[in-house]
């Protein structure tokens, strides 16, 4: 098994997705929704990023249907549309934001980075720190929905195990990144 | 002198009416608050299909109509009808001798057209899915599209010709409910202009109006995005592209609505003196199609500069406009254009002034603001503008803020994004 080409190959899954999160802007608006729901303006302002460029990678996550409109206000005659992850089972930096020790810290490690810069990051990082603890797998299996329900569950009870391993004292920091998800369905 | 006399009928029609003395011929119509900006996604294009199946003249549901307009064509009358964002009117125009008998089946087309024949309704059905398709597979729909991009897929910012699906699916029991909760005198306006007697055209009106039962009319509040945005729709193998870059201006009540006329000519007319037509299409050839246009609603207007053109050209087109907006923003408008504007407006209005269709439209248009307006008025304030007043029109338009970006073809809208900016 070649473990970087494949991961490198995950990015062909969605070709209008791809260019998104290859450029960052939708990684990074989903980055912050995660925690919690926001405004355009409210997106706009804290990723400083022009309304209409926040107004185009919107459309584009909900025709892909990762995030939706939760709340639409009217205020004096105008509608106010609220964002937020279409899944709740989308947990890439729930952890990190739950152990932030302030808000602003959470809003710089959000805006900062996005998924597809950490996955490079912690790939580049391997060669750099090749005597400490790193793995990389990917692998494409047919199976069938409930199966993969099955592993799905276990590889919660991992991630929740890997979380209990936290020290906010330590001077390292770890990433586990994972990713499981339909390839074909056809 | 303008001569306007307007009254209303017990059962709360509107009606105004407007005597051009020595004048041979007459145009009236009926204007019901009813367009698309009062329609959701459920049922976004019904008021355009109920417009269609009222003025049809095969309906045998009402033969009285049928007769009607079979008479009143006879006599040369032309009859048509129109919806919009605000409004759906149906008017006459011909001899004034016909005024009785239009009057007469435009009380018919209101008050009686109420039921179609399953035929009859399909087959309508079909003739606006032509309709919404080849307006859907045209560049005519950027304004509408600069429109819904400034004040979102809600209230003004809706298509008039709605959706398919939902022009596909509609039922004639809808159509009902949206006549009786609609079209109802309060919620009309009748206007009678031309060659006409007051006394004898009250008459009329009473004789085929006054019976109109006075119903409720729905609510309605209108409600817009908060902010403009973008409106794209790329689609490879589109031979050019167009794009319109709009803003969020003031409603057609307000004042400053003649400013926003003059700057929409000195800055776009499709002219060759106007700076847009200058920069994009004469200078530098990457255009034939330049223009700008004004819509003005009950509540707020759009001011939209459009262009058609190659689809590796869209940015450039874009950034010139940008450049063009930076600089009226920054240096204004010239003593000169404006004062040529200013005549060229006047000229239209003049123009308007010996139009009965215009006068009507015009008056129609009125109706909606709830408020009355005369031609010789509209040329007034136009005279009156000062270039210092034009100028504080573009200060308070031309911002980021009130801008929005709509575009269709073949072309890299990532590329375009960070081009949108005055400066």
């Amino acid at each position: 098994m070649a473990d970087i080409p494949c991961i490198q190959n995950l990015a062909m899954i969605n070709e209008n997705l791809k260019d998104d999160i290859l450029k960052g802007k939708a990684m990074d608006i989903l980055l912050l929704l995660l925690s919690g729901s926001k405004t355009v303006k409210e997106i706009s302002k804290e990723l400083d990023l022009p309304s209409f460029s926040i107004q185009l990678y919107i459309k584009r996550l909900i025709e892909s249907q990762l995030i939706k409109v939760t709340e639409v206000k009217v205020v004096e005659g105008k509608v106010e549309k609220t964002y937020e992850l279409a899944s709740t089972d989308v947990e890439i930096l729930n952890y990190l934001q739950e152990n932030s020790k302030g808000k602003e810290e959470t809003n710089i490690e959000l805006s900062a980075q996005h998924f597809s810069t950490m996955t490079r990051n912690i790939i580049r990082n391997i060669d750099e720190f090749k005597h400490k603890p790193h793995k990389i797998k990917a692998y494409f299996i047919k199976s069938d929905e409930e199966s993969v329900n099955e592993f799905k569950k276990e590889l919660d009870a991992l991630f929740e195990k890997y979380q209990e391993m936290e020290d906010v004292d330590a001077s390292e920091t770890y990433g586990f990144i994972s990713v499981l998800a339909p390839y074909k369905l056809k | 002198m303008y001569d306007i006399l307007s009254v209303y009928l017990e059962n709360g029609l509107k009606v105004i009416m407007h005597r051009i003395p020595h004048s041979r011929t007459m145009a009236c119509g009926l204007w019901v608050k009813q367009g698309s900006k009062h329609e959701q996604d459920s049922d976004n294009g019904l008021s355009h299909l109920l417009e269609h199946l009222m003025i049809n003249i095969d309906n045998r549901n009402n033969p009285r109509f049928q007769k009607l307009i079979n008479e009143v064509s006879s006599e040369g009358v032309a009859y048509n009808a129109g919806t919009t964002k605000e409004t759906t009117s149906y008017y006459f125009t011909g001899l004034a001798s016909n005024l009785n008998k239009c009057i007469e089946t435009l009380s018919s087309i209101v008050m009686n057209n109420n039921s179609f024949s399953p035929d009859l309704f399909e087959n309508e059905k079909k003739v606006v899915l032509q309709e919404a398709t080849s307006y859907y597979s045209s560049f005519n729909q950027i304004k509408e599209r600069t429109s819904q991009a400034l004040w979102g897929d809600i209230g003004i910012g809706k298509i008039i010709v709605g959706g398919i699906g939902v022009i596909k699916n509609a039922n004639i029991e809808t159509m009902d409910q949206i006549v009786q909760s609609t079209y109802t005198p309060e919620n009309s306006t009748l206007i009678i202009v031309g060659g006409i007697d007051y006394e004898k055209t009250m008459n009329y009106v009473n004789e085929y109006f006054a019976d109109w039962e006075d119903r409720d009319t729905r609510g309605y509040k209108e409600t817009v995005d908060s902010e403009p945005g973008i409106y794209f729709n790329c689609s490879e193998g589109s031979s050019n592209s167009v794009l319109s870059i709009g803003f969020r201006s003031a409603a057609y009540s307000d004042k400053g609505r003649a400013n926003i006329e003059i700057i929409s000519k000195v800055l776009g007319d499709s002219t060759l003196e106007s700076r847009l037509v200058q920069e994009i299409r004469m200078k530098r050839g990457l255009a034939y199609n330049v223009g700008s246009f004004t819509s003005f609603y009950e509540n707020r207007g759009t001011l939209g500069f459009t262009a058609v053109c190659a689809n590796d050209s869209v940015n450039e087109v874009t950034q010139v406009m940008m450049e063009e907006f930076y600089k009226i923003k920054n240096s204004g408008l010239t003593s000169d254009e404006i004062r040529r504007a200013k005549k060229v407006l006047e000229t239209k209005k003049l123009l308007e002034l010996d139009n009965l269709v215009a006068q009507l439209k015009f008056l129609g248009k009125c109706s909606i603001s709830g408020q009355l307006f005369s031609l010789e008025q509209e040329i007034r304030d136009l005279k009156r503008i000062k270039d210092e007043n034009v100028q504080n029109t573009i200060n308070d338009i031309f911002i980021e803020e009130n801008m929005g970006f709509a575009s269709i073809g073949d072309y890299d809208i990532d590329g375009i994004i960070p081009s949108l900016k005055i400066g």
